[in-house]
């Protein structure tokens, strides 16, 4: 029995190719990162790595960004968030979405009170390292997003029941 | 999930839904002894749990996991009040950022660095339940480390 990391890479390696590997990086790859630094997580060579990079740009995908000399990329926010709406516009009823809104709207008007500020930018500027309320406050920025993405599921739910009658 | 925590006293970035899912599903796919899984939330998740129908002093045990925006991770692993152990990756400055809380308590101050080094989802929801189902078979707490891979 080898080492756990290696156990991983092996077993992952085993199951997939270069590309499946690269595409579930990118797709989990929340910041603008390097190619190298795909590569090294997708187990699989820089210039492999680029080229598939590049499909995945064309493709919609990916996101890149030139950062002086170097080209980085990131998983493209648009298409995730498109996707989270079309699933929580048909796993959920319009009730369900409208309750999920008042509770979140309840938890983002919890968190102004605990803290008495307008904002989760507020909030930052107020928390030194080390205080209590960073974990608040990255729920708050969560509970914003979701918030926003159950609203649009709504939106689009309505679009789609006017359109098809 | 409120407690006394390093998890709670950093900035670890937003959970993320897709992050969330994906690691669900990866674990489902590995261990055969999870019997379910849910997220706190379905709209709104900021955890997701999972239920094992074993354990490693009692009969069950829940994984509960969170992955953020920022790629900053939480396996916390519970079996009640009594014994708790979890793989963090987050900033902290006395130990390493990727650190294990031993169990019992799993607590600040039972932190060390953790054997695990890979960074995706997949891989590292893999180590955290291969780590757990070694620990199981061999009734050995140490192998939750590996210090020594037989």
């Amino acid at each position: 029995m080898t080492d756990i990391n290696e156990r991983a890479k092996a077993q992952w390696r085993e199951e997939t190719t270069s590309r499946d590997r690269l595409k579930e990086v990118i797709e989990e790859t929340t910041v603008y990162s390097s190619v190298s630094t795909i590569a090294s997580k997708a187990l699989v060579s820089e210039p492999t790595t680029r080229k598939y990079l590049n499909e995945f740009v064309e493709s919609g995908l990916a996101v890149s960004m030139q950062n002086g000399r170097t080209t980085e990329y990131k998983r493209d926010e648009g298409r995730v968030i498109t996707q989270r709406i079309e699933e929580l516009r048909t796993t959920h009823t319009h009730a369900e979405l409208l309750e999920g809104i008042r509770e979140m709207n309840g938890d983002i008007r919890d968190f102004r009170r605990k803290y008495d500020v307008d904002s989760v930018e507020d909030l930052a500027t107020i928390l030194e390292p080390d205080d209590d309320g960073w974990a608040d406050l990255n729920e708050w920025r969560s509970t914003r997003k979701n918030l926003a993405l159950a609203k649009a599921a709504l939106q689009v739910d309505e679009a789609h029941r006017v359109a098809e009658v | 999930m409120r407690g006394d925590t390093d998890w709670e006293w950093a900035d670890t970035g937003a959970p993320d839904q897709q992050l969330l899912a994906r690691a669900r599903t990866i674990a489902e796919t590995y261990e055969p002894l999870i019997v379910d899984s849910e997220f706190d939330s379905s709209l709104n998740p900021q955890e997701l749990h999972l239920f094992v129908s074993d354990g490693i002093v009692s009969e069950s045990g829940r994984f509960d996991i969170v992955w953020t925006e920022e790629l900053n991770y939480r396996y916390h692993y519970t079996e009640g009040p009594d014994f708790n152990y979890r793989y963090d990756l987050h900033p902290r400055l006395d130990v390493p950022d990727t650190h294990f809380h031993r169990p019992p308590a799993a607590s600040h101050e039972d932190a060390v660095a953790s054997c695990i080094e890979v960074e995706t989802v997949r891989l590292v929801t893999f180590a955290v339940l291969q780590l757990w189902r070694d620990t199981l078979e061999s009734g050995t707490l140490s192998f939750l480390q590996q210090p020594n891979p037989p």
